[in-house]
């Protein structure tokens, strides 16, 4: 999914003349193509993000559209006065595309994993906030986001995500994806772990506890009257989320549910409130919380209609 | 001595504390003559049109002397006199700290120190991409330079070799808490910004003379350029000069304000 990014980047590069590339010392060779096809217009900056979230808010209050791209929780936490004050604040055109949402890095440990994102990203005022599920995803809201008014946030995931949303219909900028139509329960769900959703949704097609699943891509803005709609014709809303319990998708479905639009339960399903005590793969860390396919499947089954 | 154009801009900054009834006093006496000199004789600007492509753009980093650039922006017609004594109230455009988008003239929205040089290395940047001859001035704080980010922004603007960004350091030695000297210590302050790549030079402050040569030299090329302007916080209020306390006042009584209206026409 980030090799998606960059290279929806790359192609933004060559027909958009504002957009401008920012990363903070990446991988050797990153861009090294577009870096000398583009002179002045792929940047490759150091260890530095409050300084390159600034930066690039000057790039956008001159009329350039910065795509500032390095690891997720160096955006999210180091750099979160300059996201709120320079960028957001100004409602700029920035984009921080960040890499390793969620446990990408798990066996990095928990300075390296993005999974409060969400919450301080929600937070701010003005900030799209968007996790796609897979690379066709990715690259249609990089192309998108050439054009929005606002800044974003864009959590990326590991990369080798299957294809689910090439055939669906073209999603809008803040509007939720029906992916499966059941009933009594609604899944809701984003990002990567989209994938694990489709499968045990799957395995109870033809039984009375098949759901609808529901693939929410936009955290912000939320499509508030798709999740009022789900809270009225579903029992329980069922939130699958690689994020802690604070601020995440469960949050902000609740925050809607809470108005009492309807009479549905939320339950979630994610990652504990604590930082990660193993290190491992990111799969290891789905599987012993039950954000695979199996146990999700197993905590839909487990429900008390 | 200050000469009448001086002590007028200060009376400018007693209406504005006089409306409002605060202000970051100290702070924004000791960057008048900066932000005059610049305004005077050195930006390219057109009022009416704030957002003139061609203008010099001017980042007031130490976003809480905005009463002095306040001052200057009413001067030149950017905002009315009545925009000034509206300072900090409800409804005014003139908050304790200047908003981009809400006072014409102010390129960036700054407050939180330590934000302002990375944006103007950014339009420093976007304007060399885009062929434009404009310059970027940012005015920062001494005890603004205790924040890190700074150093970040400028080991980047040395490293572009940004020649068409000035950095303007109000040396006025007085943070809140105290002497700088004593809070942390800058010096030697001038090689810290050779040291990253900037062309450096020294200045007092508040001489009209020496800023307007400084701020007028042609750009050093391949070099940003950084200013330590030697100045004196509170400057042309007796009272006032060199006292911490006096770094913000709120709820100013009149007998204050009164004496810092009479301070700064003696001045």
């Amino acid at each position: 999914m980030r090799k998606a990014a960059l290279a929806a980047i790359e192609g933004l590069l060559e027909t958009n003349d504002s957009v401008i590339f920012v990363g903070s010392d990446l991988g050797a060779g990153t861009l090294a193509a577009a870096k000398l096809r583009h002179p002045g217009r792929v940047l490759m900056e150091g260890i530095a993000e409050q300084h390159l979230v600034g930066f690039a808010a000057g790039l956008a209050l001159e009329g350039y559209v910065p795509y500032v791209h390095t690891i997720g929780t160096f955006l999210t936490r180091r750099a979160l006065e300059q996201v709120i004050i320079d960028v957001a604040l100004h409602n700029l055109p920035v984009r921080l595309v960040a890499s390793g949402g969620g446990m990408v890095y798990a066996p990095l440990g928990p300075t390296h994993q993005a999974i409060d994102d969400f919450a301080l990203m929600r937070a701010i005022p003005n900030m799209l906030v968007a996790a796609p599920a897979d690379p066709a995803e990715m690259t249609k809201l990089i192309q998108d986001l050439a054009t929005y008014p606002g800044p974003a946030y864009i959590r990326s995931a590991k990369g080798g995500e299957p294809d689910i949303t090439s055939s669906l219909q073209p999603a809008d900028i803040g509007r939720v994806r029906p992916i499966r139509g059941g009933s009594k329960v609604a899944v809701l769900t984003t990002g990567a772990l989209l994938h694990e959703c489709i499968a045990a949704v799957d395995s109870l097609a033809g039984t009375d506890l098949a759901p609808t699943l529901v693939h929410v891509p936009f955290l912000a803005p939320l499509d508030v009257p798709a999740i009022e709609e789900l809270a009225r014709e579903y029992q329980v809303l069922l939130v699958v989320e690689e994020h802690l319990p604070t601020g995440g998708l469960t949050t902000a479905v609740s925050e809607i549910v809470a108005t009492g639009v309807g009479q549905a339960r939320v339950i979630r399903l994610g990652l504990p409130p604590m930082y990660a005590s193993a290190y491992g793969s990111q799969r290891e860390h789905w599987e012993s919380q039950g954000l695979t396919s199996n146990g999700i499947a197993s905590s839909i089954m487990q429900i008390q209609l | 001595m200050l000469d009448g154009r001086s002590r007028y801009l200060r009376s400018l900054i007693v209406d504005a504390l006089e409306g409002g009834g605060r202000g970051h006093v100290g702070s924004a006496l000791s960057i008048v003559e900066i932000l005059r000199v610049l305004y005077d004789d050195v930006l390219s600007f057109q009022a009416q049109v704030p957002n003139w492509p061609g203008r010099d753009r001017l980042i007031l980093s130490k976003g809480h002397g905005c009463l002095a650039l306040y001052s200057l922006l009413a001067d030149k017609g950017f905002i009315s006199q009545e925009d000034l004594v509206s300072f900090c109230r409800f409804d005014s455009s003139l908050g304790g700290h200047p908003e981009h988008g809400r006072v014409p003239g102010v390129e960036s929205s700054t407050g939180a120190l330590g934000h302002g040089l990375a944006i103007g290395v950014g339009m420093a940047y976007a304007a060399r991409l885009s062929h434009s001859r404009h310059h970027v001035f940012v005015v920062m704080g001494d005890g603004e330079l205790d924040e890190g980010s700074v150093w970040e922004s400028a080991l980047a603007a040395g490293h572009h070799r940004l020649d068409n960004l000035t950095v303007v350091v109000d040396y006025n030695k007085l943070q809140s808490y105290g002497p700088v000297a004593e809070v942390w210590d800058l010096e030697p302050l001038a090689a810290k910004w050779s040291a990253f790549g900037f062309e450096c030079t020294e200045v007092d402050g508040h001489d009209i003379g020496d800023l307007r040569d400084a701020l007028s030299l042609p750009s050093p090329s391949q070099h940003p350029r950084a200013i330590i302007a030697h100045t004196v916080k509170g400057r042309g209020v007796s009272f006032a000069e060199g006292d911490p306390t006096w770094h913000h006042k709120s709820n100013l009584e009149p007998e204050e304000l009164g004496a810092l209206r009479a301070a700064v026409l003696d001045a």
